[in-house]
């Protein structure tokens, strides 16, 4: 109830009292009056804050106008000061409000504001002296003022930004510059990662993720022959080759133990991003080029490339034996607990054997003579993987999976209705069959949702 | 039930964000030093399309002394390969500076001159030619440009960007020349570092209001 309801309640309450004896008139007044008195004062108290926060709002945007009016005409070292001034007035308001626990949100508000103006700060010192540098770098420096924030204030809104900022830098060297930039892996990886795993941020990590396998199809591409279909082709053995690696990795970290493919809440996504770049890789190895390349040369002119290429070989192939190196483990795991009696993820195994089977037509289709079967194997594998994701979601109740899933599915099914591989009969075929197929899936889910239902209120069902 | 997180160190935090002042104030503090304390030259730009300044955002600059001839300014036999560091002694002129020698040593400035820093884009060692009508592009009027040197070095000496606030720059909108040639005066420190400190038109500055 409002305050303005409140009292209209006691004034309600009050006049029934006196009507019922229960208070004289004179006390009915003096009650009134002093309630009253104590409205008036609450609502004063609000018209001041609410006027005094309007002020500082106009003072804030009268001040930003006037710098920016003036901008030319003030001295450099007091446009330094003023930048300065802002970006520390930002940072020490944003902690002290949020250590208060008073206004948390508030403040972390204001510790992000300050890592944006840190940044503003590079650019705008780089204008007033008219400084030559790469520019990338000054992402680099804005990344490393936002992760040394994150790290130090707890922010998860700046773990998010430096993960951004670090991926936007190796975007800029790799494209405008063609570099290779080898650090950005190692920092994604080395500071970029902990840091959004310490903050228990699965958006700051997904930037990281998502970013290392992005980085290296751009290396790889700009150092390959260089036409569409090579480049496809590159983009999705590279693609596979991390996602089974991020897969491989999450099954080293949980096969003993429950859930490896949710795991903890607020942790480093491995598992759902190891899905999502396993299932993208698959689905861009789908594609048959009927018109240009039909039983042509596309492993033809890649495999010897790569063969002669010492860095693309070094890339792909620490890639895929970090991946075999996480299936071993997960497997050796996943048997001792299994014959210690141990809890154990039973999703593991079938899981495991998956990225396996990825790993293995990832590396048998890259040679010569597989152009032919790659597209018809790797819309079987597709389609199956996408039946195994959602199954492996519903298995371990994890939604995005399943949302994952459905949402491959529905672009494969949108592509292949548009794909010219397949003539008009064999895409029929092909969706008829597909469909039934379903179909009894889809029952068998159904029946054990069912089943799922019935026991979700049992205490003994692992959340 | 989740746990509280540990709220985080005042000391720590105030440490980071002092590291971040501090990275701002080495970033304007060297260039402020050169700018305060830095012998002024008067350097010549190569021209510049007067609508690049209005565009906004960075306008590059190219010097007289952006390109010189190895041949004749280095000591006999030097190489220099992309990207190497080196000193080019600049002595006053009447009234632009002009380089005067290009070495990997630093050299000893005499009265009216200074040793300033740069790096090598290119060197390329090219056998005189003829200028081609063909060669000269349509919009550039006046004289033909001078023949490149035997041996063409190219610098930068970190001078070569000058900003420009966007939509501003009218007072070089309405010029009829095609191109502008503006001065630069140039701070250099006693490290050899360079600063833009003002652009020259018609030996009046350029401001940007």
């Amino acid at each position: 109830m409002t305050a303005a309801g409140q009292q209209r309640w006691l004034e309600a309450e009050i006049a029934a009292w006196e009507a019922e004896g229960l208070i004289s008139g004179e006390q009915a007044r003096a009650l009134l009056a002093r309630y009253r008195a104590r409205r008036d004062a609450g609502q004063h108290g609000r018209l001041v804050g609410t006027l005094a926060v309007l002020g500082a709002v106009l003072v804030g945007v009268g001040v930003i106008l006037f710098f920016a009016a003036n901008w030319e005409r003030i001295p450099k070292f007091v446009r330094v000061a003023a930048i300065l001034a802002a970006m520390t007035a930002s940072y020490a308001g944003g902690f002290e409000l949020s250590a208060g626990r008073r206004y948390p949100r508030a403040g972390r508000a204001l510790i992000l504001l300050g890592a944006l103006l840190f940044g503003a700060g590079i650019w705008l010192i780089a204008q007033i002296f008219h400084l030559e540098a790469h520019y990338p770098n000054g992402l680099l420096y804005w990344a490393g003022g936002a992760l040394l924030t994150a790290l130090a204030a707890r922010s998860t809104p700046a773990a998010i930004l430096g993960a951004v900022l670090l991926g936007a830098w190796t975007l800029f060297e790799q494209a405008d510059f063609g570099r290779p930039n080898l650090a950005y892996p190692a920092l994604a990886a080395l500071v970029a990662l902990p840091i959004a795993h310490r903050q228990r941020s699965p958006v700051a990590a997904a930037f990281s993720l998502a970013g290392m396998p992005i980085w290296a199809a751009a290396n790889l591409l700009r150092w390959s022959p260089g036409d569409e279909e090579t480049g496809m082709l590159l983009a999705g053995v590279t693609a596979l080759c991390f996602g089974c690696a991020y897969l491989a990795l999450a099954l080293w970290r949980g096969a003993a133990t429950a859930s490896a493919l949710t795991g903890p809440r607020g942790a480093v996504p491995w598992p759902l991003a190891g899905a999502t770049f396993a299932l993208a890789g698959a689905y861009l190895l789908t594609f048959g080029w009927r018109e240009t390349r039909w039983m042509g040369n596309v492993t033809a002119d890649l495999w010897p490339w790569l063969r002669a290429s010492a860095p693309a070989l070094l890339l792909l192939g620490t890639v895929a034996a970090i991946a075999v190196t996480g299936l071993a483990v997960a497997h050796v795991r996943f048997w001792r607990a299994r014959s210690a009696g141990e809890a154990h993820d039973a999703t593991a195994p079938w899981l495991a054997g998956a990225v396996a089977l990825l790993l293995l037509s990832a590396a048998a289709l890259l040679f010569p003579g597989a152009d032919a079967y790659r597209p018809i194997a790797f819309n079987l594998i597709l389609f199956l993987a996408v039946i195994g994701t959602v199954a492996a979601g519903y298995r371990s109740r994890a939604a995005g999976w399943i949302n994952l899933g459905l949402l491959v599915f529905a672009v494969d099914v949108v592509t292949r209705y548009f794909d010219l591989f397949w003539s008009l009969l064999d895409r029929s075929a092909f969706f008829i069959g597909a469909g039934l197929l379903l179909l009894v899936a889809g029952g068998l889910l159904e029946r054990g949702r069912r089943r799922l239902l019935a026991g979700l209120n049992d205490p003994g069902v692992e959340t | 039930m989740a746990t509280a997180r540990p709220a985080p160190r005042r000391a720590t935090f105030y440490l980071a964000v002092a590291l971040q002042a501090l990275f701002l104030l080495t970033m304007a503090g060297f260039h402020l030093f050169t700018l305060r304390t830095g012998e002024r030259v008067l350097l010549k730009t190569q021209p510049v399309d007067p609508r690049d300044l209005f565009r906004g955002d960075y306008v590059r600059l190219s010097y007289e002394i952006s390109e010189l001839d190895a041949a004749k300014l280095a000591p006999p036999g030097a190489s220099f390969q992309r990207g190497d560091a080196v000193w080019v002694l600049l002595e006053r002129g009447q009234p632009h500076w002009q380089a005067v020698r290009v070495s990997t040593e630093r050299p000893v400035p005499a009265a009216d001159q200074v040793a300033v820093r740069a790096r090598v884009r290119y060197h390329h060692t090219l056998a005189p030619r003829e200028e081609r009508p063909a060669d000269r592009a349509p919009d550039r009027p006046g004289p033909p440009p001078p023949p490149r040197p035997a041996a063409a070095l190219g610098l930068a000496y970190g001078i070569e960007s000058f900003f420009v606030p966007e939509g501003q720059g009218r007072a070089l909108e309405n010029r009829p020349d095609r191109r502008i040639n503006l001065e630069v005066e140039a701070a250099v420190d006693r490290f050899g570092n360079a600063a833009i400190a003002r652009v020259l038109l018609d030996g009046q500055e350029v401001r940007f209001e």
